[in-house]
């Protein structure tokens, strides 16, 4: 019949909600740095109704983290193959 | 965050003396949800509570909020978790006046109840709270006859109590009641001979533990401004709570609602409930 608890979409919109306040105080720069993490959570809504946390902005956390940590093996992939190619050019 | 009310309820010591439930009414916007979800944060880290929800509007998300903010500002170390108190909580939804009446007559059973020593199921009865109960008594598929008589029915049963399922505590732990701390009953005190005004040997120097009767709290909605309730259902609850909490308008966002508490009936309304005479609503809170 009715809903037992709000979709992960709607809790993820709830939780991004509670932070306009904060948003708004942010510099033009830092607000699309926020905004990027958001955007990066937002990809894992999935996981994050499958995973089913009574605080479900601790999974959204995780899910930035998660993409910040994919960037940063890309970076660092790309910075190996860079010394690496590098070096093969000195030798 | 309604901790105006909260406060209100525990500072008060919600406590009737003898076995019947203090039946308290809240009137609020949104039936008071938010107000409901914190107070059901609040009474799930110290035991069992029972949560029939009538407008579809328990969202255990908010409740673990709290309580995960409760147990950031706790001290103590043997503060429960979040999991062990959100398991303490138990849920029925009702979507029809006949589930709503269904859910009230398996939570509070009745007095008579052969199988179980009375004193100690009243003494042991969850807390219960019951969100929203009029908003499937509007429904308007059903004969007002209908529901009016299926809502008298359910205020005789909360009136009564819910059934034993763990403990039941709203006051601070350590606190009693006032008529438990009270050393001996006013009728008791001067004109008595020696024997019955001077105090008994102590035989146990701890704290009195504070052992309150069940709570039963009803949140409701209130009708639009200049539009009093053309069922008359909002009377009968209020007619048959102990006490009644209504919060004055919707506080802006980020204020804090402001509540005040009026007893029983409406203004100008008298007892009309069965059994419910004026002295019983003397000692009362507030």
């Amino acid at each position: 019949m009715g809903r037992t608890l709000p979709s992960i979409t709607q809790a993820f919109l709830q939780e991004q909600e509670a932070f306009v306040r904060f948003r708004r105080a942010l510099r033009r720069s830092d607000q699309l740095a926020l905004d990027n993490l958001f955007a990066d959570a937002r990809q894992h809504l999935a996981a994050a109704a499958y995973a089913a946390n009574p605080l479900p902005f601790e999974t959204f956390l995780l899910a930035m983290l998660l993409e910040e940590h994919k960037r940063l093996l890309h970076l660092q992939n790309m910075l190996e193959q860079l010394v690496g190619s590098a070096g093969g050019t000195e030798t | 965050m309604d901790e105006t009310l909260l406060n209100l309820l525990i500072d008060k010591n919600l406590a009737l003396p003898g076995n019947r439930p203090l039946l308290l009414v809240i009137l609020g916007p949104y039936a008071a949800a938010q107000a409901m979800l914190t107070l059901a944060a609040h009474l799930a880290r110290s035991g069992p509570l029972q949560v029939l929800d009538g407008g579809n509007r328990f969202n255990a998300y908010i409740v673990a909020r709290q309580l995960r903010r409760l147990s950031t500002f706790d001290k103590a170390s043997n503060s429960p978790d979040l999991r062990s108190c959100l398991d303490r909580i138990r849920v029925a939804r009702a979507f029809t006046c006949y589930q709503m009446a269904a859910l009230i007559d398996q939570a509070c059973p009745g007095s008579s109840w052969p199988h179980q020593d009375e004193a100690s199921a009243k003494l042991s009865s969850p807390p219960t709270l019951v969100i929203d109960l009029l908003d499937t008594f509007y429904d308007e598929s059903a004969p007002l006859a209908e529901r009016r008589r299926l809502a008298e029915h359910c205020m005789q049963r909360l009136r009564q109590g819910p059934a034993s399922a763990g403990q039941s505590t709203l006051a601070p732990q350590g606190l009693a009641p006032p008529y438990l701390r009270d050393p001996a009953p006013p009728v008791l005190r001067d004109p008595a001979p020696p024997v019955l005004r001077d105090p008994a040997p102590p035989v146990s120097r701890g704290p009195v533990p504070a052992q309150p009767g069940p709570v039963v709290v009803v949140s409701l909605r209130p009708p639009p401004p200049g539009k009093p309730d053309p069922t008359g259902l909002q009377e009968l609850v209020q007619a048959a709570a102990d006490t009644v909490l209504i919060q004055d308008g919707s506080p802006a966002p980020g204020q804090k609602p402001h509540w005040h508490s009026q007893r029983g009936p409406w203004p100008g309304q008298g007892p009309s409930w069965p059994g419910q005479e004026p002295q019983d609503r003397q000692p009362k809170l507030f």
